[in-house]
């Protein structure tokens, strides 16, 4: 979804190769979070994604798709001529929105122009929709946008851009009724749910009640304080391996900017098979077993099964004929 | 309570003195019961002393596993119940020994120990159920089920031990044989209960204490038997092991569950810490 690179301010215009080189190591320097454009005349743009710092990614963007550049070709990439850099600072949450934003494909484009009402009633029906979106929503000269991915829960994430600043916030779908009356330009851009973008989305979405469901579940078992240790030891061993996660008895703070999917889901994988190891000694190796499965059984339908894709089956309990099974017999 | 020590080596040297501590006792228990080094009272005031002592240890365990656990934690209300089941045991206990040691022969008749000992089985009772709705989550009916298939069960068992017992003609009083009849029915009940917890809990910490209540069940079992069907009387007056074992497999039960409920009481203190926070 290349609209994002219109809205990223130009900070230096036609600058030599070297020079980019400079602002890049700039902004390692710097530990930088946030989109870093390169526009080439014959409209090549190009977008860096950083972190703390370090890139992740390099996107070409083509007119209604982005490309992933390999590593290996950046720096002839960036090198051929002369570019005009923007920058723009992001959180790690709205970066996360990016990613997916940047990588996911459009499948279909629908604009219309709504009043808020109207809006509300199509936000509604979009919850709900198969496929995932985002939504633009342009009023008074204020942009939002809106990622529909989650079936289950009530919570939409949004980056709005004022004054030039994007900002990233935890929205509802009533956020309509917030909105100034009158008419919205509403762009959705429909997606494909298999995309790994969105399934890395989902699966971050669906861990964290995940995680909260079991120390909640562990702490009915064996009482607050020794779930708060757990948390604690499950914490350390996280930031240990290297993942900005936290846990607590309140389920995941997840700070992580994972990008690919395969690494998130190796991620969630080790701490949920670390969280199994440590509390077998408290409660033994079957009713740990059991709390996992009862807990997935628990879960919305649509995060169990992205739980169950990527995490729960490479982690070796077989679940799925089992939760079938139960779901059948309601047992 | 670690003395300088790291919290896993804590945790470990106090279960080691807990166990050679009940070591020495069960052996203190089984010289004076065999040997009977001293004269006939002091060995009787010995022997009762050190059961007394054995059910303190559970009752004090018990409840130190209750005083660990948060206002607001589930598993609070279960070792409540255990604890206050312990120490009605323990003033059961206190009571028989004084009837046995101030009452003509030794004999203490079906009266206020019994009371104590009987009203137990209701709290250990609570406990388990509270147990069970912890672990399963039933349903309403689910749990109506259960209690009333347990309690069912506890009847039948009563019932039929009462008939045998009857059968038997012990020459008991009517409230005695009832009294006599509902500790096997009651341990057996309690026993089921503790093996279906056991089971449950394979090897956690969390369940040692059930493990406790399991030895204690089934001793208590073999010993209401022995006495119900007269081999423990038989067997005191010729002087075999049959008697003396029995005793001992009872006073050590206790021990058992004391052990049981203070590895979870130093699990619950000391277990699930980083390496860096156990020193």
């Amino acid at each position: 979804m290349p609209v994002f690179s219109s809205f990223i301010p130009e900070t230096h215009s036609n600058v030599s190769p070297g020079f980019v080189d400079i602002l890049i190591q700039t902004q390692r320097e710097e530990l930088f979070t946030g989109l870093m454009q390169l526009r080439y005349s014959l409209n090549e743009n190009l977008i860096f994604t950083f972190v703390d710092g370090v890139e992740q990614k390099l996107y070409r963007s083509h007119e209604n798709s982005t490309e992933i550049l390999p590593r290996s070709a950046w720096s002839q990439m960036i090198s051929h001529s002369s570019a005009s850099v923007g920058l723009l600072s992001l959180s790690l949450e709205a970066l996360r929105f990016m990613r997916v934003a940047l990588e996911a494909p459009v499948v279909r484009m629908d604009t219309v122009k709504l009043n808020s009402q109207e809006l509300l009633e199509h936000t509604n029906r979009w919850v709900s929709d198969q496929d995932p979106s985002i939504v633009q929503v342009q009023t008074n000269n204020i942009n939002h946008w809106y990622l529909f991915a989650d079936r289950s829960s009530l919570v939409l994430e949004e980056i709005s851009l004022t004054g030039g600043k994007f900002q990233f916030s935890i929205s509802d779908p009533l956020f309509a009724r917030s909105l100034p009356e009158g008419e919205h330009e509403v762009i959705r851009y429909v997606s494909n749910r298999e995309h790994p973008a969105w399934q890395e989305y989902e699966l971050r979405l669906a861990f964290n009640p995940f995680m909260r469901m079991l120390t909640s579940r562990f702490s009915e078992l064996a009482g607050r304080v020794l779930t708060e240790r757990l948390c604690e030891q499950l914490s350390a061993w996280a930031r240990g391996g290297g993942w900005n996660i936290t846990l607590s008895s309140n389920g995941a703070v997840n700070r992580q900017y994972f990008d690919t999917l395969e690494a998130a889901a190796n991620a969630y994988t080790d701490i949920l098979r670390r969280f199994q190891l440590d509390v077998i000694p408290a409660v033994g190796a079957r009713l740990a077993e059991n709390i996992f499965r009862e807990t997935l059984m628990n879960l919305p339908p649509n995060f169990r099964d992205i739980l169950n894709q990527y995490t729960y089956m490479q982690y070796g309990l077989g679940s799925v004929p089992f939760i079938t099974q139960k779901e059948t017999t309601k047992l | 309570m670690r003395f300088g020590w790291d919290a896993r080596n804590a945790s470990k040297r106090l279960m080691r003195f807990a166990i050679a501590t009940d070591i020495v006792l069960i052996a203190a228990y089984s010289i004076i019961y065999f040997r009977g080094p001293f004269s006939p009272y002091t060995n009787n005031l010995l022997a009762d002393i050190l059961t007394v002592m054995a059910s303190v240890f559970s009752a004090v365990s018990a409840t130190l596993v209750w005083n660990i656990y948060e206002k607001t934690d589930a598993p609070r209300r279960i070792w409540g119940f255990i604890a206050f089941g312990l120490w009605l045991w323990v003033m059961g206990e206190v009571t028989w020994s004084y009837g046995n040691l101030t009452l003509p022969n030794g004999e203490v008749p079906i009266g206020v120990p019994d009371a104590f000992w009987v009203i137990a089985y209701y709290f250990l009772g609570q406990a388990l159920l509270t147990q069970y709705k912890i672990l399963v989550r039933p349903t309403q009916p689910e749990l109506k089920r259960r209690v009333t298939s347990s309690v069912l069960f506890l009847c039948v068992a009563f019932a039929l031990i009462f008939s045998i017992l009857k059968w038997l003609d012990l020459s008991s009083s009517v409230v005695g044989t009832l009294v006599n009849a509902f500790y096997p029915a009651g341990d057996l009940t309690l026993a089921l209960a503790a093996i279906w917890l056991t089971n449950h809990f394979q090897g956690g910490a969390l369940g040692r204490p059930w493990i406790g209540l399991l030895v204690f069940a089934f001793s208590d079992l073999m010993y209401a038997w022995l006495q119900l069907s007269g081999a423990y009387a038989w067997s005191l007056d010729r002087g075999n092991l049959v008697s003396g074992f029995s005793d001992i497999v009872y006073f050590s039960a206790y021990l058992v569950f004391s052990l049981g409920s203070f590895s979870q009481w130093l699990f619950l203190k000391y277990g699930m810490r980083s390496p860096s926070e156990a020193r």
